[in-house]
């Protein structure tokens, strides 16, 4: 087991120009799951590599364990990864798989790496496939082997690269708890790159989100879904995505109002205990940002306490447990999600009205000026002061 | 819904056949007329309409073994240049084919296409040259020298082939081996290279049948000790006459190999060619 860090890595293509690692400085502490996630193209994949010795960084160091690693071959850096495409030996059956690493790399006897490997089977429940060849295997079946050829290594480090984008959806989520399931029995640090958000929000100890080679944010899941650093992360992160609009800073006796830049959509009023604390000054431009599940709607303007905004509902999105409303809010879409009881007409005027609290703001350059302060609707307890402060101040910086 | 105009059924149903047949007739009559006139004693050769059910003769058969001038030493010459050219064409097909196929280098498919046009060019532009600098190298009348005359025309052919071979076996599976353990040679030796047993079989018996057959190479560089088959049984045409049974008797010794190979690999060899033709 073992730390892991890149300390100001970049990865540079030279023929093609292309930084596709910039300037990426990660810590990944013993034993931790951290998911890598991002766009695709975004250079999550190259960082991976690069702690694999699969990519050499252009500048930087990557240190697994004491070890600086830059230059070392994949075999001498004692990892082990899971490929997108399993890349199992086509040409060996299942037994054979799983040992190739032992009988290649380790002086281990026949007897020993046959344990091992029925060991790691039977971790992963594939006893019975291991005299089978992976062309006679299913997909979530050739991805337990590819597991099992990793952790029958025991290695101080798991690398997985998109393992489950190849599965259908039910099988990703099995398997999902099953390899966030595995990590945690065997403790192994581990870096788990994906596209996809959900399956960083459910399966990181921490994620760390890239675009364009840049690292944006890294915290806990629920840290980066409640105080993302800019607007991509908040974007980004989440599904359905933010809601945002543009709109321009606004002073009106002394109360500070945020107006759509686009036509008369929105106007909100800020309340002095909210704006007070923001640095806003009138004539600047923020981009507003609310959660569907922060934004509450109702067909008739009266039914909120605070204030509402003219809206259309253009569809309803049943999803059983939730309704999805698209409302159109100028010439901009946002989401509601709802309880699935509530099914206002569609092409109607519906209102929608959202809290101080649950209001995101980010400045001219994508920067987060205020995220979310949570609170929870159904026992109303508030985060702790110190966490709420704490998050806050790690989403400004 | 486009309406599909289609032929009578009769015409559907037998039309290939006939086809086929047609192609089959083409194709296998001269082969049998050649089988059979082997066996034939000399004036029954020329018969028309040709006898089907006759007495047959071993006799040019049994002059070409154990006779005054056996064929043997000729056909063992061809073995050896065939096999030695398969040989030296797959071992440096299959490298320089990886090479083709993992390098990351600019204007790789120009090389690729540069080292196959090599193959385009006609034996005879070739030959004589090739005669002048073997002449000085002391390399006529050898099986090296033919096997390197043969390796030079396989070559191009051979990395072609064996690249888009390695092109079907993933990176990934190299890099897992690697992180696995194992260097760049192990990731090769025993991972792509099993991948790819097929693709160099299917390379081998190309290169074999091409030496099997030449005849101009094995003309020019040859004499008496070096000759091959082909030419063993051109040298039958004298200026006296042509010793029509031995001809025949030669041609079906020198087809006999090729087609037993064929049958025993032609499963192997459809495998190897179409391997990769449909993603799996």
């Amino acid at each position: 087991m073992a730390r892991i860090a890149l300390n100001h890595v970049t990865k540079e293509y030279s023929g093609a120009n292309i930084v596709a690692v910039d300037d990426v400085s990660l810590e990944i502490e013993d034993g931790e799951f951290l998911v890598l996630v991002g766009p695709s193209g975004c250079g999550k994949s190259t960082t991976l590599r690069t702690v694999a010795g699969l990519e050499d960084a252009t500048e930087g160091d990557v240190s697994i364990g004491q070890t600086r690693v830059n230059g070392l071959e994949p075999r001498d850096r004692d990892i082990a990864m899971v490929f997108q495409n399993y890349a199992l030996y086509p040409h060996m059956n299942v037994r054979e798989n799983i040992g190739f690493g032992l009988r290649l790399a380790t002086d281990m006897s026949k007897g020993e790496i046959e344990e091992r490997v029925e060991e790691a089977a039977g971790l992963l429940e594939i006893t019975d496939l291991l005299e089978k060849k992976p062309k006679a295997l299913s997909g979530g079946q050739q991805q337990r082997v590819a597991l099992g050829r990793a952790i029958v290594r025991e290695p101080q480090a798991f690398l997985f690269d998109e393992p489950l984008s190849n599965l259908d959806a039910k099988l990703r989520k099995q398997m999902r708890t099953e390899i966030a399931r595995i990590q945690e029995q065997l403790s192994v640090t581990s870096i788990y790159v994906t596209h996809d958000q959900e399956e960083a929000m459910t399966m990181g100890d921490r994620i760390a989100v890239m675009n364009d080679g840049k690292l944006q944010q890294v915290g806990r899941p629920n840290g980066v879904y409640n105080h993302p650093a800019n607007l991509f992360v908040a974007g980004f992160i989440g599904s359905p995505s933010m809601n945002t609009i543009t709109a321009e800073v606004t002073e009106d006796n002394g109360d500070v109002e945020l107006r759509s830049t686009e036509r008369e959509a929105l106007t909100y009023a800020l309340p002095a205990e909210v704006g007070d604390d923001l640095d806003l000054t009138p004539g600047d431009t923020v981009t507003i940002g609310v959660r569907p599940e922060d934004v509450r709607v109702a067909v008739s303007p009266n039914a909120f306490d605070s204030q509402s905004h003219e809206t259309t509902v253009d569809v309803v999105e049943p999803l059983g447990s939730d309704n999805l409303l698209y409302l159109a809010l100028g010439e901009t879409t946002w989401t509601a999600r709802v309880p699935p009881s509530f099914e206002p007409p569609t092409n109607e005027t519906a209102y929608l009205s959202f809290p101080p609290e649950a209001l995101h703001l980010f400045d001219e350059r994508g920067e987060t000026v205020k995220s979310r302060v949570l609170t929870d609707p159904s026992t109303s307890t508030r985060m702790t002061a110190v966490e709420t402060d704490r998050s806050q101040s790690e989403a400004r910086r | 819904m486009s309406k599909e105009r289609t032929l009578p059924k009769p015409i559907r149903r037998y039309g290939p056949l006939a086809v086929l047949g047609l192609f089959a007739i083409w194709t296998l009559l001269p082969i049998g007329w050649m089988f059979l006139s082997s066996l034939k004693i000399r004036k029954s050769m020329f018969e028309f309409p040709p006898t089907i059910f006759f007495d047959p003769t071993l006799r040019y058969y049994q002059e070409m073994f154990v006779g005054a001038n056996p064929v043997t030493p000729f056909l063992v010459n061809s073995v050896v240049v065939a096999l030695g050219t398969a040989i030296l064409s797959v071992g440096l097909g299959t490298i320089g084919g990886y090479g083709l196929s993992r390098l990351d280098l600019r204007g790789k498919k120009h090389l690729a296409f540069w080292i196959i046009s090599t193959r385009m060019a006609p034996i005879v532009v070739v030959v004589i040259p090739l005669f002048y600098i073997y002449n000085n190298l002391n390399l006529l009348n050898t099986h090296a020298g033919l096997i390197i005359a043969h390796t030079t025309f396989n070559l191009p052919f051979a990395v072609w082939l064996m690249r888009s071979f390695f092109d079907e076996v993933p990176i990934a599976l190299e890099e897992a081996a690697r992180i696995d353990g194992a260097t760049k040679w192990e990731a090769f030796r025993r991972v792509s290279l099993p991948l790819v047993l097929p693709g160099m079989g299917a390379t081998a018996i190309i290169a074999i049948v091409f030496s099997w057959n030449d005849f101009i190479f094995a003309l020019i560089f040859t004499s008496n000790q070096t000759q091959t088959m082909p030419v063993a049984a051109a040298q039958l045409i004298t200026q006296t006459g042509t010793l029509w049974g031995r001809v025949m008797a030669t041609g079906v010794v020198i087809l006999l190999p090729m087609v037993t190979f064929g049958v025993i690999v032609k499963k192997y060899l459809v495998s190897g060619l179409t391997m990769g033709a449909v993603k799996q």
